[in-house]
């Protein structure tokens, strides 16, 4: 056990490293950077720009150098816990971060949380209550929640919240407790932000793993080994709760890694829709204006939770299924 | 003494349409205390579907419209379990009524431990703490002769083997002491050797705890070595019951005859002229894998064939008998050129070409399927089922480049009929087939590119007797019609000596014995073969 944690974690390792010097890659591969993206900001204020003051730029940042050395620096900075500094919004990367990383990632985690607390009892008893209503239902919201674009979704959540609930449009906080210490009453008022964002950013993938759950779980019921156990006299709900999730569950196990990417891939739009002030406009920005400092940092964050989530996925699926187990083990 | 169980006029149908033909017809039947009642009948005649009523597993769509089902229970005194709800139902299932099933392999579940599925039922009715209930599952265990029960337990179903595992799942079925004991085809997916010990195995244990015991089987043989009477069905309709011998002797009913007569018999062998050549020689072949076992967890070069050799002489059916695992499909697959193996393979074709199968690749070995095919043993599997019967049988000759679409169709056709199927069929699915139709579909489909050589994993195995006796009448005609060699890999001797000229035993990867089929019958020389011939099941009747 110990020995495939240690053996997964330095694979881990080894594929965050390559992450990085794609992500670098992939930063810089639009013509240009960010001393030609300054150029043009200027030159649109009226300002005139000589070639040598965009090359004094280049220089001070060190954007003229080869490829390989700024990525060596900059891992280098990194690995020694300096971030670096972004030039579009003037502030050191950390401080960037400290401001959205924490709502971005509540966001996310919550909307992963409901997505498997609602789509897998709620696929668990479709399956067992086959064409009945909560099947019907649950397909016909299904496929409701996989059709909409969540940006729409999120608009029309937001009108009704506003129509019924007198919520404010949007931000994380109404207009009253703006610039307020922290209180009991802001907290909820944050909360109450929350709900939306998450049941936007939650709804597909709810309905993603209703529908597999689903399918996976009727595979497993009609398999005799739920006659067998149910002929020991355990009650129907004792034996498919037991026995056939167990099963059916390990395909939404072994997806987890990239569940979590959906999420926070599919939130920068949603944030935007929603103004919340989370790392989906920031990041869209920085790409935007070639901010390789942060652009890099964010993307390396979206892997990393990447790498995790797949780890915790390997780990679930060794404890879940003993024919994994001695796989790992027997090598 | 009263009955344990007194079944009166059950009829089950399809709950919504009393339109349609009862699929169990005014049954009745009754066991008394330490009897086995044999209910034997083909797939389809309603014997699964008793025990399933009796249970009270039943699926959704089926119920009991009329009669009922009297249990004496040791609790509750004598009730009707068509009418008893399902709370109380549940407390009889698991402790009066044990319940075995066809394969063990898929009626535990593979990702729990074995001692865990075992002790269920002691959880459940006897209150037993998990950790104690493992412990009486261990002991359980070990009565019904699981070696190393204490660390069995512990272990998951994917690392017994299939006769031990059945030996599990008789454990579980009499944990509670039963008082009924429902066994459905328990010793269908065993090796006959096995199947003997697990036979002897339900027997004993029914004597221990005095029970019932309700033995289904298609065997007609397995029948009449367990069962004190018989009961068949027919369609879901009791056509005759009797003490097995009378039964068995002097059969009244005509059902009961011809599933007498379809018994696969010894037959007298009009072998082939001995001056016709050799097809397909086989030396020294040898496969290896580098596989990790289950228990050790160490990593070893596995001999799975070793040193075997073997000649099949034109127009001959050689049967390739042994235990599963002796290495049987591993030599029709080296054969057929489908994995690596060291050692010399050489066909000889009709037009005197020649193939060196360990020496083919690409285009060669392509020519070498053309007139080599195999047939596996799962025709349920083995069939695409998206694909027509039709595509099914043209697609192989359009790929070997054989024929025009049409031309094609016509072979397919021609081949159909003489596998005893109508062309009208060729436009539907194989859902819509029986398994021995299905069988017939996929020697046709073998049939096709008109190979010479053709191998038979296992073809009969999943079938019951009649479809059996059909099979076997068909592969004797093509032999004869078309002058076709067949390699019969077979784990059932009954079959081989009704089909077989010549037969080579198989154990542990070698060949133990090879020779012409009377001799090895009547003059086994090893033990092993011996012991094999001893171990299948006859219809016992004195």
């Amino acid at each position: 056990m110990l020995a495939f944690l240690g053996r997964r974690l330095i694979a881990a390792m080894i594929v965050m490293v390559a992450f990085s010097f794609v992500v670098f890659f992939l930063v810089q591969l639009p013509p240009g950077d960010f001393a030609d993206v300054w150029a043009a900001s200027r030159a649109a204020q009226g300002d005139t720009v000589t070639p040598d003051e965009v090359e004094n730029i280049r220089e001070a940042f060190g954007l003229n150098r080869p490829f390989v050395v700024q990525y060596a620096d900059w891992m280098f900075s990194l690995l020694q816990g300096d971030l670096g500094f972004s030039f579009e919004f003037q502030k050191p990367v950390a401080h960037v971060l400290a401001e959205r990383l924490p709502l971005t990632l509540a966001i996310s985690f919550a909307a992963l949380v409901i997505i498997y607390l609602v789509g897998v009892p709620l696929g668990i008893y479709s399956a067992v209550r086959q064409h009945k209503m909560v099947d019907y239902s649950a397909t016909f919201i299904g496929y409701f929640g996989l059709a909409t674009p969540n940006f729409l979704l999120a608009l029309i959540l937001v009108y009704l919240a506003q129509r019924w609930f007198g919520l404010s449009a949007g931000g994380i906080f109404s207009p009253e407790y703006l610039g307020q210490p922290w209180s009991w009453g802001k907290f909820w008022d944050m909360l109450s932000h929350l709900v939306i964002p998450v049941l936007v950013l939650g709804s597909a993938g709810t309905a993603a793993q209703v529908r597999t759950m689903r399918a996976t779980m009727l595979d497993e019921l009609s398999k005799p080994y739920v006659r067998a156990a149910l002929a020991t006299g355990k009650s129907p709900w004792q034996v498919i709760l037991k026995y056939p999730t167990r099963v059916a569950i390990i395909p939404i196990v072994s997806t987890l890694g990239w569940e979590l990417t959906l999420v926070i891939s599919g939130a920068p739009i949603v944030g935007i829709v929603l103004s919340l002030p989370d790392m989906g406009p920031v990041f869209l920005q920085s790409l935007i204006g070639q901010d390789m400092a942060l652009a890099g940092v964010i993307l390396l964050i979206y892997y990393l939770l990447v790498v995790i989530g797949t780890l915790i996925s390997d780990l679930l699926l060794f404890w879940l299924d003993p024919r994994i187990r001695m796989g790992v083990e027997s090598k | 003494m009263d009955p344990i169980i007194d079944i009166s006029g059950l009829t089950l149908a399809l709950d919504k349409s009393r339109s349609l033909p009862s699929l169990v017809d005014r049954l009745s039947l009754s066991i008394g205390p330490g009897e086995t009642l044999g209910l034997v009948g083909e797939s389809g005649s309603g014997k699964s579907l008793t025990s399933l009523a009796i249970m009270g597993l039943l699926p959704k769509a089926i119920g009991a419209t009329a009669g009922s089902i009297l249990f004496r229970s040791e609790r509750a005194g004598a009730v009707d379990l068509v009418r008893l709800n399902d709370r109380r139902m549940r407390k009889l299932r698991g402790r009066e009524i044990g319940m075995i099933f066809q394969e063990p392999m898929s009626a535990f579940s593979l990702v729990h431990k074995v001692g865990e599925q075992v002790a269920e039922p002691l959880v459940l009715h006897h209150g037993l703490s998990r950790k104690a209930a493992v412990a009486e599952a261990a002991h359980l265990l070990d009565r019904v002769g699981v070696r190393e029960a204490g660390r069995a337990v512990e272990r998951y179903p994917f690392e017994f083997s299939g006769g031990m595992l059945q030996r599990a799942m008789i454990a579980r079925a009499v944990a509670c002491t039963p008082r009924l004991i429902i066994a459905d085809e328990p010793t269908t997916a065993l090796d006959v050797t096995v199947q003997a010990q697990v036979l002897d195995l339900l027997a004993e244990v029914q004597r221990e705890v005095g029970a019932a015991m309700l033995f289904i089987t298609h065997d007609l043989a397995v029948a009449s070595k367990v069962a004190d009477r018989l009961a068949v069905l027919k369609n879901g309709r009791l056509v005759e019951e009797g003490p097995t011998r009378q039964t068995l002797n002097a059969p009244r009913h005509d059902y009961t005859k011809a599933l007498i007569a379809a018994l696969p018999r010894r037959a007298s062998q009009t072998v082939a002229p001995a001056s016709e050549a050799d097809i397909l020689t086989i030396s020294d072949l040898s496969v290896s894998y580098r596989e990790s076992s289950g228990f050790s967890r160490r990593r070893a070069l596995k001999k799975v064939l070793s040193d075997v050799s073997l000649a099949i002489r034109r127009g001959t059916v050689t049967a390739l008998v042994g235990e599963s695992g002796s290495g049987k499909t591993t030599l029709a697959r080296a054969a057929l050129g489908l994995i690596r193996s060291t050692g010399q393979v050489t066909m000889v074709a009709a037009d005197g070409s020649r193939f060196d199968v360990g020496t083919l690749t690409g285009k060669g070995l392509r020519a070498y399927w053309r007139r080599a095919q195999m047939v596996f043993q799962n025709p349920y599997a083995s069939l695409n089922p998206w694909q027509t019967i039709e595509e099914t049988l043209v697609e192989p000759q359009l790929q070997h480049g054989l024929a025009s679409t049409a031309k094609a169709r016509d072979t397919a056709v021609e081949m159909l009929e003489r596998c005893g199927l109508e062309a009208g069929m060729m436009k539907r699915f194989p859902h819509a087939f029986s398994g021995g139709q299905r069988q017939r579909i996929a020697i046709a489909r073998a049939l096709v590119v008109g190979p010479e050589l053709l191998f038979c994993d296992e073809p009969l195995s999943s079938l019951d007797v009649s479809s059996q006796a059909r099979i076997i009448a068909l592969l004797k005609s093509l032999r004869r019609d078309l002058n076709l060699s067949v390699l019969l890999i077979t784990h059932d001797l009954a079959v081989t000596s009704a089909l077989c000229s010549d037969v080579a035993v198989m154990r542990e990867g070698q060949i133990i014995e090879y020779g012409p089929s009377d001799e090895i019958f009547d003059r086994p020389r090893d033990p092993y073969t011996r012991r094999l011939i001893a171990a299948a099941p006859k219809l016992e009747l004195t």
